[in-house]
């Protein structure tokens, strides 16, 4: 009975003392859950890497490297994000956490606006992907992508195969209703002065460049009706088609600030706005 | 016997429960985290760390850790401070020492450098060259050109770089600048050739054209007994032709200034590409 006893208690002792690490740890856990829960990513991050650097067996290692790269998102800093959800990818054999872990990497590219980066890792997974549901979500954030580029057409495209994706499109739609034609604007703007402006809704300014090329028009043509070829030149090239170039460069410009005051904005109340996954 | 017992398991819960907020955070963990995160290069977490570990008692090594720490955030006038606490260190005192007076080029802080440097006879023989390399660093990098000698400055640096350092002292020593005056008085004699003398042919060729042009026409007209037009053109002419004085005079002005700029830049480049020639930090890890 007596040696029962002692063979109980050395079972004890040693059974705490395997416990207790794995116990600290999950503590570990805990405590930079909150820091993170409460915002505090400075020092959500510090516990993380405190967790991972005592974290002998690895077993938290995705998730550690995962949240310290949310964290770093949260905080802004999209490049150190990004290497930590590519460690969180390398330290992880369970695919769908590989698979997740590319999808964060993507939406930070999107929030970075490195388009090309963005659709290449996804274009990548594309080709190898075969799960139609991961193809879906390839696509979406594809779609976010090309918003964030400003190419909203392609967006477009993309999310209307999708029924899910409807609100979302019309969002899309919208924004290529609500857009200038650049090219017309600047077409309108060389048949009559200040047209280009007034598609814009730029009246001030369509009615300023009309009357300058109106008067210097005239002073140009009066000019050459009445001989002095000279002035007539000199009006013509140094003041008439000065004003002229500027009228047409002009309504490109206003078109083009406008469609992308137009697209910021869409943007901003999709953002704050829909529902659905954002990056 | 089992009253022994359960005193122990009471004992063993009450020791896990007191320890069980502090494994991580002993002092031992707390240490081997912070220097974790040195060789991270995860700086600003290794000092508070660092920070943090001071509060269970003074270490000499970790203090110099803190002022690598800070210097390497660029938080010299700090990493100073650090630094001199440690200059009564029986281990590191000539190290800390060598760092105050990296800190102190590095921030710039050169006049301090000089009065340290010169009234300290304690500095080892063997970083007397490194610190050698910092002042005359330090004169070439503020174009203190009437500092330099260039034996000296060959001598002070590895022989493998003594073109590099002759090409800058040429450079520093003989520029090549333009006088702003002359570039004045040619484009008072031809309009455009100080522009030209500046090495901004284009320029040069259409400030010729331009005067040329408003010249012609202004006589052409005068001649043509069209006055007002005559004089319209003499005007314009004459605006012109004084426009490309002053621009010449800039131009030479201008192109003296890019060519401290570009010597500036390059001479930066290579000596911060090179870490100055001065050996990295103890305890930085590769």
């Amino acid at each position: 009975m007596r040696l029962n006893f002692k063979y109980l208690l050395l079972f004890f002792i040693i059974s705490v003392i395997n416990i207790k690490p794995q116990d600290d740890l999950q503590r570990q856990v805990e405590f930079a859950d909150n820091l993170y829960h409460q915002k505090l990513f400075y020092d959500a991050i510090t516990e993380y890497k405190r967790l991972l650097f005592f974290d002998v067996n690895r077993t938290y290692s995705f998730y550690a490297n995962n949240k310290i790269a949310q964290s770093y998102k949260g905080g802004g800093k999209f490049d150190d994000a990004v290497k930590y959800f590519k460690k969180a990818e390398l330290s992880t054999l369970d695919q769908s956490e590989k698979f997740e872990s590319k999808l964060e990497i993507i939406k930070v590219n999107i929030l970075r606006e490195t388009t090309q980066q963005s659709i290449d890792l996804i274009d990548e997974l594309l080709s190898e992907e075969k799960d139609k549901e991961k193809v879906k979500q390839l696509d979406y954030w594809k779609a976010w992508t090309y918003m964030f580029a400003n190419k909203w057409e392609i967006a477009y495209q993309i999310l209307n195969i999708y029924p899910e994706f409807s609100e979302l499109s019309k969002y899309c739609k919208e924004v290529i209703d609500e857009k200038y034609s650049v090219n017309f604007a600047k077409l309108l703007a060389y048949i009559l002065p200040g047209a280009g402006q007034f598609y814009t809704g730029e009246y001030l300014s369509g009615a300023m460049s009309l009357s300058w090329n109106i008067l210097f028009g005239y002073l140009t043509i009066n000019s050459f009706v009445e001989e002095r070829v000279f002035d007539g030149f000199a009006i013509g090239t140094l003041l008439w088609m000065r004003f002229y170039r500027g009228n047409y460069q002009n309504a490109e410009r206003f078109a083009e600030n406008k469609n992308i005051e137009i697209a910021n904005n869409k943007l901003k109340y999709i953002q704050q706005n829909y529902q659905g996954l954002k990056p | 016997m089992l009253k022994k017992f359960f005193l122990i398991i009471l004992l063993l819960l009450l020791a896990d429960s007191l320890s069980a907020q502090n494994v991580l955070f002993n002092s031992k963990n707390r240490l081997s985290f912070a220097d974790n995160l040195f060789c991270e290069q995860d700086y600003l977490r290794a000092f508070n760390e660092y920070r943090e570990y001071l509060k269970f008692g003074y270490n000499d090594t970790v203090i110099f850790k803190i002022s690598i720490s800070l210097a390497q955030m660029g938080r010299f006038s700090e990493a100073i401070d650090y630094n001199k606490t440690l200059f009564g260190s029986l281990r590191l005192s000539e190290e800390a020492k060598f760092e105050f007076y990296r800190n102190l080029f590095l921030s710039n802080r050169i006049n301090e450098f000089k009065y340290f440097y010169e009234t300290d006879s304690f500095i080892p023989s063997e970083k007397e060259v490194y610190l050698k390399r910092m002042l005359l660093t330090s004169d070439l990098l503020s174009m203190k050109k009437y500092n330099l000698n260039l034996d000296e400055l060959l001598k002070a640096f590895p022989r493998s770089i003594a073109d590099t350092l002759t090409n800058f002292y040429k450079r520093l020593s003989f520029p090549n600048q333009k006088d702003p005056m002359l570039a004045g008085i040619y484009s008072a004699l031809i309009p455009g050739l100080g522009k030209v003398y500046t090495e901004e042919y284009g320029d040069g060729i259409t400030a010729f054209l331009l005067t040329g042009i408003l010249t012609y026409l202004a006589v052409d007209n005068f001649n043509a007994d069209h006055k007002y037009r005559g004089w319209l053109f003499t005007g314009l002419a004459a605006y012109f032709y004084a426009g490309n004085i002053y621009g010449s005079v800039s131009s030479a002005h201008k192109f003296n200034a890019d060519l401290r700029l570009s010597l500036d830049s390059d001479m930066k480049i290579f000596f911060n590409k090179n870490n100055y020639f001065i050996p990295k930090p103890r305890f930085i890890c590769d």
